[in-house]
């Protein structure tokens, strides 16, 4: 039996991946950037099959986009009355989970008619599976351009004042906050991993 | 098959009502999401011992509300201000006279930023905050100039 691969969507999809460079420069935006997509796109892919039954196929599209619309709005007020600094500081990206990476693709693979992979698995599994390394990649690429660039690390504490630990009183590389450090610490890691999946002998896309 | 015209009401209607229902449960979550945004806005910009009430909204992305303080030593306005720039985002408390001049600045939060928190240096991390006081500033003496009845 062929052992189930799931690669990681960010790394070797390069899924959402100029949102997230764009709106993760913290540990705290992102986990709050990576729940919301991670979110998105368990709604979607447990809804979107269920609704080929009642919503017409010329239809099927808008009111798929409609509800990830609804569901990232509703995700950014949450948000925001979590944490008006990380909402702030996400900014129009919170809005954006609706069209990101994540939930297009997740809507693209619901739509087919059946309900499993090619590997037999079901398509909610991937889902479920995609969406958790999204949230846990994100939380990744935030808290390490975070460490690195300004020394500090922000919790997704409720609140006005998110907690902060201060690791160095300096900020060692603070480029790496910026969107273009964020794009060339990302390009280390897809090479890293890519490397390290290709060394464990799997196929990759 | 080219629906005919009552099924392609009933269609619509169904879409219509579906759209409808998800706009319900998006604005119920906004409502309350901003209900426990504006409780934290006014906790923090009210001094102990003063009133505050909200005296109008603006269209400003950088400042929503402008809540009227009536403190002892007379009243005021006073905003919470969202600067974005490079280096991050910041909220800073900002109070106003009813003349528009700013009476005090403080800073309430951030993220992924190591700003400096006196806001006297402000403008080294946010080079617009001087043109985003200058507009909360106008908005402050334009309420008080209306006269408008604040708001409990």
């Amino acid at each position: 039996m062929r052992e189930r691969f799931v690669p990681n969507p960010i790394f070797a999809g390069l899924v959402g991946i100029c949102p997230l460079v764009a709106a993760s420069r913290s540990l705290a935006e992102g986990i709050v950037y990576g729940l919301g997509a991670a979110l998105c796109a368990l709604l979607l892919g447990a809804v979107v099959p269920a609704t080929r039954a009642i919503i017409a196929d010329r239809l099927q599209a808008p009111a798929t986009i409609a509800l990830s619309a609804a569901a990232a709005l509703a995700y950014a007020s949450c948000a925001r009355a979590y944490s008006p600094p990380i909402a702030a500081g996400l900014w129009i990206y919170l809005p954006l989970l609706a069209v990101s990476g994540l939930s297009l693709s997740t809507l693209r693979r619901s739509s087919t008619p059946e309900g499993l992979g090619p590997d037999g698995s079901s398509r909610f599994a991937q889902v479920a599976l995609e969406a958790l390394m999204f949230l846990l990649t994100a939380a990744f690429v935030g808290g390490f351009r975070e460490i690195l660039g300004l020394g500090t690390l922000t919790l997704p504490t409720p609140g006005i004042s998110p907690a902060r630990l201060e690791l160095v009183d300096f900020a060692p590389a603070r480029m790496l906050v910026s969107p273009a450090g964020g794009f060339i610490l990302l390009g280390f890691l897809v090479a890293a991993y890519r490397g390290m999946v290709r060394a464990r002998g799997r196929s990759q896309p | 098959m080219a629906l005919d015209k009552r099924e392609r009401i009933i269609e619509n209607l169904a879409v219509a009502s579906a759209l409808g229902l998800l706009a319900l449960v998006v604005g119920v979550v906004s409502f309350f999401a901003d209900s426990r945004v504006a409780a934290e806005e006014r906790a923090a910009l009210a001094p102990a011992g003063a009133s505050i009430a909200l005296a109008g909204r603006s269209d400003d992305p950088t400042f929503g509300r402008f809540y009227l303080i009536q403190a002892d030593s007379g009243p005021a306005y006073a905003a919470v201000i969202t600067l974005r720039s490079a280096a991050g985002s910041a909220l800073i408390a900002a109070r106003f006279t009813p003349r528009g001049e700013v009476m005090d600045l403080r800073f309430l939060g951030s993220c992924a930023s190591r700003l400096s928190q006196d806001p006297k240096n402000l403008a080294l991390d946010f080079p617009d905050v001087d043109e985003v006081l200058a507009r909360a500033s106008a908005q402050a003496r334009y309420m008080a100039k209306s006269g408008t009845e604040p708001k409990s």
